[in-house]
């Protein structure tokens, strides 16, 4: 009687313990994924359509461009992005984000690991958030990824224009790639 | 059999221990009291053998861990990488979606490529990975540019192609905007410096003021001076010096708070007073390192390049330009030859560059149509309206396409710029002849933007 009293007692404490672990994992990390991304998305629509798109296409004071500082020039909504994620990794956030797509100009920005392949190809079409879980170099990751919409007509301008991209016909709303987040699991 | 063995290892046993004490000792002495030289693994690149002896420079611990070294490596080169835009830093690498390729070549780590003591394997610009490593990470790139398939990997960093960190001559726009560009540019001159200009408008100043007497009288007084005719030449010399003209005068290099009454003969430690950026770029460069570091200056019994060691020579402010003449012109060529004696070296003499250096200073060219041996190797560069001579010249040694934008395109078009840097037996020639050599980049370059102009205007 006495033993069972305390298997009982281990079984309810364990699973009072692993609740917010399972809750922590399913729900928490795909919140905080999703609100990092709205963060982001907020952010690159305001630069992309009230700098970009509208001093360099519409008043034509001044240019987007690759080389920017060498060009004086505003920097592109990508590399923005970009390094926006670079600072990121280097304060050692707690999560990774990169922009990438299955037409990137810029040839490492292409899907690598299988899930962003996966994930990449099914936003193409669906145009909803896609979620999984991977490991990298020895580590378990949630990566989250989300619809990059051409916001834009600076957007499907420069990527239909660029002698280096793969696809010339985008239009205004089309899923141009991805936003893919990651988050540590480990 | 058994008694004589014994015996013998109770007479190697203190044998062991006193060899083990002695070299222990040895050893600490060298640590603690020597040169630490003993501790050195293998030659130092040209880069770091300045500072070599000074071990905690770079292993600021006994036993540094790979982080520890990224840090000290960082402390010195961080700011110039930042600065010509570093086509592959850290940070880049840091993202988890990289993890395979940081598997096979870690590109986050400067000692990943560049293993220093380590002679055998170290090849240009002291790096220690084999020629093709680009593979790695860029297999697939003749798929992205079929242009490039011919090309193998070893060849990826030739000058004029790719460089690992400073990409900013293969600028598309770079190269678009100065193709076709004739050999030599209407209008070949280098920037004026400033210093004087900025000097005359901070001091709200039209000319200079005329030659004051010197604030110092030889008298037996003062120790630094051994006698009469030294004074006078010394003093001479300084009349005739931009110093006079802006009235810097004795007293301003010889005496501080410490040392009032002339005490002060080596002048060295005053000249960043005034000369802060020339100073500070200085101490950054390969002459100058070992004084950030609060250790002796260089010397020509120190360097391991091609010098001559027949007089010995301290490197410092006054060992090039003279201390009282203050001569910028003798600080670019005759204070560079005194030591430096390769190849290139000797062969600057016999160079189109020599012929117009010549003939800019005895005024039969405008200021700015010589070129020195610091007009490329401590350059002039323009930022807004100011012109600052960089005294590292670390800044665009090494590759030498970093010398491209900021001394060559002065006077010269890019390809004939760009074809003379990369032909090697043309540089140790000192540029005496011209180069034959078309570069592929500008063949790669044309395709590409014919191909531009076809996309956009179909």
């Amino acid at each position: 009687m006495k033993i069972k009293n305390i298997v009982c007692a281990v079984a309810v404490a364990v699973s009072m313990t692993a609740s917010p672990l399972v809750f922590a994992k399913d729900v928490s990390v795909k919140k905080m994924a999703d609100a990092i991304f709205s963060v982001i998305e907020a952010d690159r629509a305001i630069y992309t359509k009230n700098i970009v798109q509208r001093l360099q296409n519409e008043d034509e004071v001044i240019t987007a461009d690759e080389h920017w500082k060498e060009e004086s020039a505003l920097i592109l909504p990508a590399q923005m992005l970009r390094l926006a994620a670079e600072r990121v990794n280097e304060k050692n956030a707690g999560f990774n984000y990169s922009l990438l797509s299955l037409w990137a100009i810029n040839k490492q920005n292409k899907p690598r690991t299988d899930l962003e392949i996966k994930a990449l190809n099914a936003l193409k079409d669906k145009k909803e958030n896609f979620y999984g879980e991977e490991t990298l170099g020895g580590k378990k990751y949630f990566t989250a990824a989300y619809p990059d919409i051409a916001v834009s007509k600076a957007c499907i301008d420069c990527h239909n224009d660029h002698i280096d991209s793969p696809k010339k016909d985008f239009k205004l709303g089309d899923a141009m790639g991805g936003l893919v987040i990651r988050i540590p699991l480990d | 059999m058994n008694k004589s063995f014994k015996n013998l290892k109770i007479g190697v046993l203190p044998f062991g221990i006193i060899l083990t004490l002695v070299i222990g000792t040895v050893l600490a002495i060298n640590l603690f009291v020597g040169d630490r030289s003993y501790f050195l693994t293998g030659e130092t690149t040209h880069g770091h053998y300045q500072i070599q002896l000074e071990c905690q420079s770079c292993h600021t611990e006994p036993f540094s861990t790979q982080e520890q070294m990224q840090t000290s490596c960082e402390k010195c080169h961080a700011e110039e990488l930042d600065k010509i835009n570093d086509s592959h830093p850290e940070k880049k690498f840091l993202d988890p979606r990289n993890a395979e390729l940081t598997d096979k070549l870690d590109a986050r780590l400067c000692t990943t490529c560049h293993k220093e003591h380590k002679p055998e394997i170290t090849r240009k610009y002291g790096v220690t990975l084999a020629p093709d490593f680009c593979i790695h990470c860029h297999r697939d790139i003749a798929e992205d540019k079929p242009n490039h398939q011919d090309f193998e990997f070893k060849t990826c960093a030739t000058s004029g192609c790719h460089n690992f960190h400073d990409n900013t001559m293969l600028y598309e726009k770079f190269l678009a905007k100065h193709l076709d560009e004739p050999k030599n540019l209407k209008s070949q001159q280098l920037p004026s410096r400033t210093g004087v200009k900025r000097w005359l408008k901070k001091h709200k100043l039209k000319e200079f003021y005329s030659v004051p007497e010197p604030d110092l009288n030889f008298s037996d007084e003062v120790t630094s001076i051994q006698n009469k005719e030294a004074f006078d030449k010394a003093t001479q010399l300084w009349r005739l010096s931009v110093h006079a003209k802006t009235n810097t005068q004795c007293s301003n290099c010889h005496t501080d708070e410490a040392y009032p009454s002339f005490q002060i003969d080596n002048i060295e430690s005053t000249c960043h007073d005034c000369h802060k950026k020339q100073h500070e770029t200085f101490i950054q460069g390969k002459h100058g390192m070992r004084l950030s570091l609060g250790l002796s200056p260089i010397s020509t019994q120190h360097s391991i390049k091609q010098v001559n060691r027949d007089e010995f020579k301290v490197l410092g402010c006054v060992s090039c330009h003279s201390p009282h003449s203050v001569n910028v012109v003798d600080a670019a060529v005759d204070s560079c030859l005194e030591c430096h004696q390769d190849k290139h070296s000797r062969n600057y003499k016999q160079s189109k560059h020599f012929e117009l250096w010549i003939k800019e200073n005895s005024g039969d060219l405008k200021p700015g149509s010589g070129v020195s041996c610091a007009s490329c190797h401590l350059p002039r560069l323009k930022k807004g309206k100011r012109v600052d001579v960089i005294h590292n010249q670390n800044w665009n040694l090494q590759p030498n396409t970093k010398m491209l934008r900021k001394v060559c395109m002065n006077c010269h078009g890019l390809e004939y710029s760009l074809s003379a840097l990369s032909d090697d037996f043309l540089v140790e020639k000192n540029f005496v002849g011209s180069s034959n050599y078309d570069h592929p980049t500008f063949k790669l370059i044309r395709e590409r933007l014919k191909k531009k102009t076809k996309v956009n205007n179909p």
